[in-house]
């Protein structure tokens, strides 16, 4: 109750805390710049090996799960931010707009100063932004959308198609990677059986030239048809190996087209800017919030602070005096000549 | 005389209102108390005949009024508890000002400033002579135009027979007593009488000011709380389960 009492006795202190965060949350949305959103979709192939859902310890996660999970990895990763925006118009966007951040605090100079990363370099300014500009969603089983939104529209597209593309290098030089370190091993092996053979043969030809009389099939003689036998299965040996390598070779020349997706909706930039009824909602909402907290703390805080009796229950409870007589509060013009009781 | 409603002191306030608006001939009586009713706002008149009623002292006795601080409205309480005995028991009224260092008891009731106990206390003179009539037969005896500091003038008025004769003279006597905490002159000048009340405003004195204020009195005191008024709405209180 007197909590109640101390919250009707100073209304502004309930009210002026919840106003003033409202008008600091209405005036920071309404200066936040426009944003524009720009989507691309790609298609995941699940017959590539990499995305096979049995590849995976969980067999039931879908490979554009996989697709989305690795895409958003990559975004927390400083190198692949900076080569986005590299690669698009951010890096060009943030230099020629030095105070525009894509968090919008820039509009508010005093949270910009505590709150952003302005004053570190380009290269900052996007690896701290980029994972907040991009969002990454399955639109199914096999279909990935990536939204990027940006203070304009060409920078939103420009950069979806660079997160498409970086990602697509990224893919494409894991795999270069792997098929290299493959034609190399094989390389070696071929040389290995190659040089078997070579000395198989020799030793073939060196035995048929000593003995004339024997076919080079080596029929009715045990050691040529023992070096024959070795020279046929060094060949095999060596037409396996050759095989492999060949078939490393062609899968390093044709690794752009195994990153495991195709680009099915590229991004487009769009005129329209991102409706802010929403964000005017959730901030208006969260001024609200922290106003009532702050109007309870104050008021909670005069409470605490008031000592004074303010009825018959506090002389009871703090003097174990019982009150004789309770005089509410009259005007001084009710009085006569007394000037009420005020005195 | 035939037809005229004239009230006596005793009947409610609606009676007296009714007589004045059938256009009675007034007595000095019906005067009177319309004078004293004008004194007091109607809710400390209730109040103070509340608190008389708690005290349930008859006839013969000295109130004093005290407060923690100054500005808890002393003086109106005083005042009014005088009316109160005066109308409701036809009782002779003296109301002392023993505030001997900030007077203002007179000046709160347009009546002259001395001679009062400070001039009563200095020589042997009889306390009919410093009375000054308020309203009927209630009477100011205020704390007087020296300058003697106010604990030498209160020691003084303890030894004399001063507060004897008011006894003899009048009824009832209230004194408008020095506040316990900020007057030096406040604990001493409470025990001179009967039953010093003690009036709490609220919002004013710090409730551990008034426990200090209460332990240098004698006994625990009667305690009126003035000025009291909830801001919460009535209906809020009353659905909170407050029915005062």
């Amino acid at each position: 109750m007197r909590f109640l009492e101390t919250l009707f006795r100073h209304p502004l202190v309930a009210i002026l805390p919840v106003l003033v965060c409202l008008l600091v949350a209405g005036g920071y949305q309404a200066s936040q710049p426009k944003s524009y959103t720009s989507t691309g979709s790609l298609y995941i192939d699940a017959t590539v090996p990499g995305n096979s859902p049995t590849n995976t310890a969980n067999q039931y996660v879908d490979p554009s799960t996989l697709q989305q999970s690795a895409i958003e990895e990559l975004l927390t990763t400083r190198s692949f931010a900076i080569a986005v925006g590299a690669k698009g118009p951010l890096a060009a966007y943030l230099a020629s707009h030095p105070r525009a951040e894509s968090t919008g605090l820039a509009a508010v100079p005093l949270l910009s100063n505590l709150f952003s990363s302005s004053k570190g370099s380009v290269d900052d300014q996007i690896a701290n932004n980029l994972p907040n500009m991009v969002t990454v969603v399955t639109g199914g089983p096999q279909v990935v959308n990536i939204t990027v939104t940006a203070p304009s529209p060409s920078v939103a597209a420009g950069t979806a198609q660079a997160v498409i593309d970086e990602y697509a290098s990224q893919t494409t030089a894991a795999l270069t990677s792997t098929d290299q370190v493959a034609v190399r091993y094989y390389d070696q092996q071929l040389g290995q059986a190659e040089a078997t053979l070579q000395q198989a043969q020799q030793q073939l030809s060196t035995y048929l030239a000593a003995h004339p009389t024997v076919p080079a099939t080596g029929v009715g003689n045990a050691s040529a048809t023992e070096l024959a036998q070795a020279v046929t299965l060094d060949t095999t040996s060596y037409q396996s190996v050759l095989s492999q390598y060949q078939s490393a070779e062609l899968s390093l020349a044709n690794v752009a087209s195994q990153t495991g997706f195709q680009v099915l909706d590229a991004p487009s930039a769009s005129a329209t800017p991102v409706s802010s009824s929403k964000k005017l909602l959730e901030t208006g909402l969260a001024g609200l919030v922290v106003g009532l907290l702050v109007s309870v703390l104050l008021i909670t805080a005069l409470t605490a602070a008031d000592r004074t009796s303010r009825r018959a229950e506090d002389i009871r409870r703090t003097l174990g005096l019982e009150v004789a007589a309770t005089i509410g509060r009259f005007p001084p013009s009710a009085a006569g000549t007394l000037r009420g009781n005020e005195l | 005389m035939t037809g005229e409603v004239v009230p006596s002191r005793l009947a409610p306030l609606s009676a007296l209102h009714a007589a004045r608006s059938q256009g009675s001939t007034r007595d000095k009586e019906l005067d009177d108390a319309q004078a004293a009713l004008q004194l007091v706002p109607p809710v400390l008149l209730r109040g103070a005949r509340e608190v008389l009623q708690r005290i349930g002292q008859n006839g013969h006795g000295t109130y004093g009024v005290t407060s923690t601080v100054r500005g808890e409205g002393r003086t109106s309480i005083a005042t009014a508890l005088a009316i109160a005995e005066w109308l409701d028991h036809e009782r002779r009224v003296v109301l002392v000002d023993l505030d001997l260092e900030q007077p203002s008891l007179h000046e709160r009731l347009g009546l002259r400033e001395g001679p009062g106990i400070r001039d009563l206390v200095q020589g042997h003179n009889s306390v009919e002579d410093y009375v000054q009539r308020i309203v009927g037969d209630v009477w100011l005896l205020s704390a007087g135009r020296s300058r003697d500091d106010a604990p030498r003038g209160l020691n003084r008025l303890a030894e004399s027979t001063i507060l004897s004769q008011l006894s003899e003279w009048a009824d009832v006597a209230v004194f408008d007593l020095p506040p316990l905490l900020e007057s030096v002159t406040g604990p001493e000048a409470a025990r001179l009488c009967a039953t010093p009340i003690l009036v709490v405003r609220a919002g004013v004195a710090p409730m551990p000011q008034v426990k200090e204020a209460v332990e240098r009195l004698a006994a625990p005191p009667p305690v009126i709380l003035n000025g009291v008024r909830s801001a919460v709405p009535r209906w809020l209180r009353r659905s909170l389960g407050d029915t005062r």
